[in-house]
């Protein structure tokens, strides 16, 4: 190859067909340190997006526990455990977790529910102890997306907590007056 | 009467001449793990915003970035706990070869910065290498998709601003 005007050079057709270089492609140029002085060539991709795919993590949440457990890895990454094998947050982990918090060593120690992980069902996000259970029980149906119990029985419970604490609200504020 | 604003302009979503002017050209990005996951990983809300900084910022020489060593570990696990060797293989050619990007070594300077935030502001280590390492190479603007990041840096380090990819995206389409 002569290098022209400008430092320009012509690749060889041989040797783009071998990089599989097209036109329009982007080749990177490096020099790494040493004698005699050699440079290196290599394609690089239009876009690396999405090229790992879910090995992330398949959704957001994973991915964000995915670099959490990464970090958590430089400290105690033992935090203990709920009665059903989930493993609690993290110091670390939690900070992430709960961002909209702000978490500190103490408040971590105090408020268990800091140590508690997320669903990862965007329309559920409950924070739960025993995150096995409630994630079979969402799989089982028992749960709905929401989170919420789906049978008759417990959803009508639920409602007659509500409409009680309601009328309290309610009672309190009126005595106020 | 005055023209409406267009919808997402209305919604409070941030345009593409937005993220422009939050990143002013020349200025040195430093890309963190959690961004570096929106784009490389599945896409997600955030990916078109990073992809948008990755190939038209930084891949056309607008804005140089930097990506510590800490994070290139980090997106290697994901690759290598799979076996996924062409997974692997294209995480490490973006990293070592995508134009306009570096990644930055754990050397001298960037662990005595890091032991600077750690201990004045009582960073984590990973966290403090992270910052560490674009601090030392005159980054800027941190690129992040990890909400704490604003909270974290912005009294601690407020000549790095953050910029938190959520925010940039365009709402209802």
């Amino acid at each position: 190859m002569r290098v022209r005007d400008r430092n320009q050079i012509t690749l060889p057709a041989r040797v783009a067909a071998r990089l599989g270089a097209k036109v329009g492609d982007t080749l990177v140029v490096t020099v790494p340190d040493g004698t005699p002085p050699r440079a290196e060539l290599r394609p690089v991709l239009r876009s690396y997006a999405g090229v790992a795919g879910d090995l992330y993590g398949a959704t957001p949440e994973e991915r964000m526990a995915y670099v959490a457990e990464e970090r958590a890895s430089w400290g105690d990454a033992d935090a203990g455990a709920a009665a059903d094998g989930t493993p609690y947050l993290t110091f670390e982990q939690s900070k992430r977790v709960y961002w909209q918090t702000e978490v500190t060593p103490e408040r971590y120690a105090r408020e268990p529910k800091l140590r508690w992980q997320k669903c990862d069902l965007p329309g559920c996000r409950r924070s739960i102890a025993k995150m096995r259970e409630h994630r079979a029980a969402h799989a089982s149906g028992l749960l709905d997306e929401r989170g919420d119990r789906t049978d008759a029985a417990q959803v009508a419970r639920t409602r007659s907590r509500v409409a009680k604490w309601r009328r309290s609200i309610r009672h309190t504020s009126e005595r106020a007056r | 009467m005055a023209p409406l604003d267009p919808p997402h302009e209305r919604a409070g979503a941030l345009t593409a001449p937005s993220l422009e002017s939050a990143l002013p050209p020349g200025a040195r990005l430093l890309l963190d793990t959690s961004a570096l996951i929106a784009y490389l990983g599945n896409a997600e809300p955030t990916t078109p915003v990073v992809s948008r900084i990755v190939e038209d910022l930084v891949g056309t020489g607008r804005n140089a970035a930097v990506v510590s060593a800490v994070s290139a570990a980090e997106l290697l696990v994901g690759p290598l706990r799979a076996a996924a060797a062409v997974a692997e293989a294209r995480v490490l050619e973006f990293l070592r070869g995508y134009p306009n990007m570096e990644v930055v070594p754990v050397d001298l300077a960037a662990a005595q910065e890091a032991a600077r935030l750690r201990a004045a502001h009582r960073f984590a280590m990973a966290d403090a290498l992270v910052v560490a390492s674009g601090i030392v190479r005159g980054a800027t603007v941190l690129v992040t998709a990890d909400a704490a990041w604003p909270t974290l840096l912005a009294l601690r380090r407020p000549s790095v601003s953050v910029c938190l990819l959520r925010s940039f995206v365009v709402r209802g389409g």
